[in-house]
């Protein structure tokens, strides 16, 4: 590599970037939340496909209609998925509720087909959350002690904090995007997990194998570290993210929020292995030598 | 060609040989099963139908037990049995969620009725005058769906078990003139007065509101036997058949696509050794197509996502080692050495950093939902034959190109980017 980069002296205003992009992340997530499907909230959801245009508007006015009044529909949340099709959801439906409704569709727009029809019990959500929060743990908790294992123990902190930046930006991201998520984007999440520690691996595995080989400046050595793996980030993010990419334009509309979360998390997860994971352990290593430095100035009683 | 390299290819086609019968013979099963519709096992989202989630709950005898469940289990998968549905799936959870029974019924359209056939206890009743004379799950012989021999209307014929048959034509004789009404569950199924005697334990159940459909509905519950506890409904999914084929198309095209856009990339970044990474990547998709066979396992929608993402990661290893050679010849090694240098000191990067991600699927495949274990399992199958196909497979193509004694030699290895000393 020609030319070399020297990501060290601006470690600092990578990680400030970062953190003011976490705060934000937290704050979205704080204010407005994740926009939860069906999965998390329990309900019904119905995919629908109408013979002719069709306004959401008009849907609400049969769902309004006194006859449904009994089965509390509210609003009811429209959203339009593709040509003359619709998803619809609402709270939760009964089989014979569930046909109630279609046939309150059928009475008001002629033929409307049911694609699909999804319903949640409470209960299941609330587990699928658990669950998921339980499973990010037990995963970041294992990787911590495999690399602290394989590498050193601050290797496996700052790789975790990588980690936790990047959850946190791509669960940010969808507070701020509004875009519905439902248990695929739990996978989505471990995905961006697994990905993001595999990316930060490859660095510290470099800085790993330069600190045995030579004896040179802390600072220069991580940034040579960097430089030499940075072609292999880029390619191996390029790869990925052109298989993702495609799958989120010509893929199923019904996995958006899977790839989308894939997108951004694999995204973040390129750009901390870079800036955010070897700045924390280059900090903290030379903080550490600083102290040791200063025990040893102290006279021994 | 020396001796290594001729051994590595034989072993090269060795796999490719295998994965090629491996796909060709369990496809054709597959194919075989689902009627030609598909040589992999497809999820409901893909191919459409009905999926239910039923929880088992507390039985009015006793506590509930793992050995409930199982007989619930059974039970539904009997009635299923009856209704005549493709390569149906009838299994009950782990862990936690131990009460809980996972019912997918592929091309099946009505809810209503699957819920009906798998949640309904089926305890068949006897009630004379109102009060209950026999009852419980073990009363009838036979049950068949078909038309009453009086009306011609549908009709569910039964017969009654002989000791039941006995005791019902002591009530029928004793009762002649009286009200006598059967009952399935809590709901009055069929009922009228006692004309005479019936001997035999024969009777039909039709009337109502019951047609042919729901006929077939009562004769595969009550042939499917009685659950031993009441049951209810979580979660329920249904996708219409023709929604499925949609997402399976997109998906397939999506990953096209994808495999291309991939291939393409490698290919002009790493010129040859990118070819011969597309060739070790095209074998990774037909192991893991014949893994994925032999597995039995079901494709869904996160699974094929799963697998497009593999690929995008499959190739990091490959990606790792070319940028690793390239230095190596930068350094100013020969081409042989710089690829086995290249090799070995990649290794421990490419070990760490899946064995890392493994550690994320495994974790992911055991607390899971049923969706997020297919995409879990894929991952998985992914990462390790990736690392199989990118080191052992690549490494060999890699030596057999650079071969000095073979033509192919030197005049590839420019590609890697390093200058020719």
């Amino acid at each position: 590599m020609i030319t070399q980069f020297r990501f060290m002296s601006r470690s600092r205003l990578f990680l400030t970037i970062s953190g003011v992009a976490i705060v934000v992340s937290i704050a979205a997530l704080l204010i407005g939340g994740l926009n939860l499907g069906i999965d998390f909230t329990s309900g019904t959801l119905f995919w629908l496909k109408f013979e002719r245009d069709v306004m959401p508007d008009e849907i609400r006015q049969v769902l309004a209609d006194p006859v449904l009044a009994d089965l509390k529909l509210g609003k009811g949340m429209i959203q339009r998925i593709g040509e003359q099709q619709f998803t619809l959801r609402v709270p939760s439906l009964q089989p014979d509720q569930q046909d109630r409704v279609m046939d309150a569709l059928r009475a008001a727009f002629g033929r409307v087909s049911s694609r699909g029809v999804d319903q949640v019990d409470p209960r299941i959500g609330s587990e699928l959350t658990r669950n998921a929060l339980v499973s990010v743990i037990i995963a970041s908790v294992g990787i911590l002690i495999y690399i602290a294992l394989r590498f050193e123990f601050r290797f496996g902190v700052a790789g975790l904090l990588a980690l936790v930046h990047d959850v946190l930006i791509t669960l940010g991201f969808f507070a701020l995007t509004r875009v519905e998520v439902n248990s695929a984007f739990v996978a989505a999440l471990l995905t961006v997990v697994g990905y993001s520690i595999n990316d930060t691996i490859i660095v510290f595995d470099r800085i790993r194998e330069n600190l045995r080989v030579r004896k040179e400046d802390l600072g220069s050595l991580v940034d040579r570290s960097i430089n030499e793996t940075l072609l292999r980030s880029i390619n191996t993010s390029g790869t990925t993210l052109i298989a993702v990419i495609a799958l989120l334009i010509f893929g199923a509309p019904t996995i958006r929020d899977f790839t989308l979360a894939l997108l951004v998390g694999i995204a973040s997860g390129t750009y901390s292995s870079i800036f955010i994971a070897s700045p924390i352990w280059y900090e903290w290593k030379i903080w550490d030598r600083k102290r040791e430095r200063a025990a040893a100035m102290v006279p021994k009683k | 060609m020396n001796r290594r390299t001729v051994r590595g290819l034989v072993f090269v086609a060795l796999v490719v040989a295998a994965t090629a019968t491996t796909v060709h013979f369990e496809g054709r099963e597959r194919l075989a099963e689902t009627g030609g519709r598909s040589p992999l096992r497809l999820g409901m989202d893909l191919q459409g139908g009905v999926m239910l989630v039923m929880e088992v709950q507390e039985p009015a005898t006793g506590p509930l037990t793992p050995q409930v469940v199982e007989d619930a289990r059974l039970a539904m998968e009997r009635r299923i049995d009856q209704l005549g549905i493709v390569e149906p799936v009838v299994e009950s959870l782990k862990g936690d969620n131990w009460r809980r029974i996972i019912v997918s019924l592929p091309g099946v359209t009505d809810l209503e009725s699957a819920l009906n056939v798998v949640g309904r206890q089926g305890s068949l009743s006897f009630k004379l005058n109102g009060v209950t004379v026999l009852s419980g799950g073990d009363l009838l012989a036979e049950a068949n769906a078909g038309f009453s021999s009086r009306t011609r209307e549908p009709a569910v014929h039964i017969v009654l078990k002989p000791a039941h048959a006995r005791e019902f034509a002591r009530i029928t004789r004793e009762h002649v003139g009286e009200m006598i009404e059967i009952y399935l569950d809590d709901e009055p199924v069929v009922g009228g007065v006692i004309q005479t005697e019936i001997p035999d334990g024969r009777g039909e159940i039709s009337g109502g509101d019951i047609d042919l459909k729901k006929a077939a509905e009562i004769s595969a519950i009550l042939r499917g036997g009685v659950l031993p506890a009441p049951v209810e409904h979580k979660e329920t999914r249904f996708v219409d058949p023709t929604l499925g084929a949609e997402i399976s198309r997109k998906s397939l095209i999506a990953g096209v696509i994808g495999i291309a856009a991939v291939f393409a990339y490698m290919v002009a970044f790493y010129r040859m050794p990118g070819v011969l990474a597309c060739l070790a990547l095209s074998l990774y998709i037909g192991i893991v197509a014949a893994v994925f066979m032999s597995l039995g396992a079901t494709l869904s929608l996160a699974g094929i996502a799963g697998f497009i993402l593999s690929i995008g990661m499959a190739v990091d290893a490959n990606i790792i080692i070319f940028e690793r050679i390239k230095e190596e010849l930068r350094s100013g090694k020969r081409v042989r050495s710089a690829v086995e240098a290249g090799f070995t000191r990649a290794w421990s990067a490419i070990l760490d950093g899946n064995a890392t991600t493994l550690i994320a699927a495994a974790i992911l495949f055991y607390f899971g939902s049923t969706r997020v274990q297919g995409f879990a399992l894929t991952l998985s199958i992914g990462i390790l034959t990736s690392m199989f196909t990118a080191i052992v497979i690549t490494r060999i193509l890699l030596r057999a190109v650079t071969d000095p004694r073979t033509s192919l030699g030197p005049r590839f290895f420019g590609a890697l980017g390093g200058e020719r000393k």
